[in-house]
């Protein structure tokens, strides 16, 4: 080892270990704090299943396909080449939050294929449509409720989608978990 | 008077063992060309500054199905006219002249967010977007399903002289999913304005959700 390096390896050894570790430490904060504000990390609920999360239990008690062109679609008026499917879920609030008031939540429907999500369809209370809902069901999460209630979720989806569906339920102060409801 | 004697010190290496021999020389020679031709390739392949963040446009034709991230759309014609009245009633007047884009626009990915983010007409380095007059008249206000369809019309108010310009046979009509279009796909057709005449009205539909 030439005089240079005895002089300049430690040095230089400091560096090729600070610098890397200072780069990996910024950037891993960085992006977890970024990553705390969606969801990113499924919690995966088999069919039939409950989940205890933010707050409630939640399971999902019956789901509906509407195919395009049946008469409930028509009934429905849905648009041309779709579907709707209607996810009940029973909520089962846990103890009432600061507030005194159950957890809001927010649903989507993932079409999957395998443990990847394919797409996403947000829930249709507000689109076109003409759906006759449950009236024992609520359309969003009733954080005044503090017993059991049935949460009814619809969704207009192209008819090629396939049946590889789960519903996506967050919970604001839960993420990045989500629960992945399989249907 | 005495003299000591000159002493000289003795030669101990040759030249010739000082010498490096032409194999390394060439070898220096050698890898100098080799990283200017690297830096060479990598600098007229890297992205310019402009290109960094640029969008990546999905070009087509009038009819044809364009797929991009999160945004697939179909321009099916394009119209101009002097006054354009919507489905809604509203009637609108212009100094300038309406460019009506007849076009069907789905989400790909997810529908969580709003409806079309960027509806634009370039002409030339000029950038129209969509007008907002027409309100629920035009797609521009409606939010987007995934993979189901949206057809209706979208209206830009441009100035009349622009349609002499040569710029105007070049037009182009571009959609994006957000309306910040930088790193995310666009869809972008070519128009040429000037081969199209100018109708005193225009009726336009309202909008048809739904996929043929």
């Amino acid at each position: 080892m030439s005089l240079w390096w005895r002089r300049n390896g430690i040095a230089i050894a400091a560096i090729a270990v600070l610098l890397p570790s200072t780069i990996f430490i910024t950037f891993s904060n960085e992006i977890g704090d970024y990553r705390k504000n969606f969801a990113t990390e499924a919690v995966v609920v088999e069919t039939g299943d409950t989940a205890d999360y933010g707050g409630a239990e939640w399971s999902i008690i019956n789901t509906e396909r509407i195919l395009a062109g049946s008469a409930k679609a028509i009934e429905s008026e849905l648009p041309a080449g779709a579907d709707l499917i209607v996810v009940t879920t029973l909520v089962t609030p846990g103890e009432p939050d600061e507030d005194g008031e159950s957890p809001l939540c927010t649903v989507y429907l993932d079409e999957l294929d395998g443990n990847a999500v394919l797409r996403t369809f947000s829930d249709a209370t507000y689109d076109a449509i003409e759906h006759d809902r449950n009236p024992t069901a609520v359309s969003s999460c009733d954080q005044e409720n503090l017993d059991p209630y049935r949460l009814e979720s619809i969704f207009v989806v192209p008819s090629g989608a396939t049946d590889a569906l789960a519903l996506k339920l967050e919970v604001f102060d839960e993420l990045p978990r989500f629960l992945q409801l399989t249907l | 008077m005495s003299t000591s004697p000159l002493v000289t010190a003795p030669i101990t290496s040759s030249p010739r063992a000082a010498r490096k021999p032409f194999w390394q020389y060439l070898l220096s020679g050698v890898m100098l060309v080799v990283i200017l031709g690297v830096t060479w390739i990598v600098a007229h392949t890297s992205p310019n500054e402009e290109e960094w963040q640029s969008a990546m446009p999905v070009t087509g034709e009038f009819g044809e199905v364009l797929t991009g991230r999160d945004i697939e759309a179909t321009v099916h014609g394009v119209q101009l006219a002097d006054e354009v009245v919507a489905y809604t009633g509203w009637a609108g007047p212009t100094s300038g002249v309406w460019v009506v884009v007849d076009a069907s626009v789905a989400a790909v990915v997810t529908d969580n967010t709003v409806g079309i983010g960027a509806a634009e007409l370039q002409v030339g380095s000029v950038i129209y977007t969509a007008s907002d007059r027409p309100d629920f008249g035009s797609l521009l206000p409606h939010s987007l399903t995934t993979g189901i369809h949206l057809r209706g019309p979208l209206m830009f108010e441009i100035p009349r002289e622009l349609l002499d310009s040569d710029a105007a046979a070049s037009a182009i009509v571009r959609l994006g999913r957000d309306s910040e279009t930088r790193l995310d796909s666009v869809i972008e057709v070519p128009v040429d304005l000037t081969a199209l005449k100018v109708a005193a009205s225009i009726e336009t539909d309202k909008p048809v959700w739904g996929n043929e």
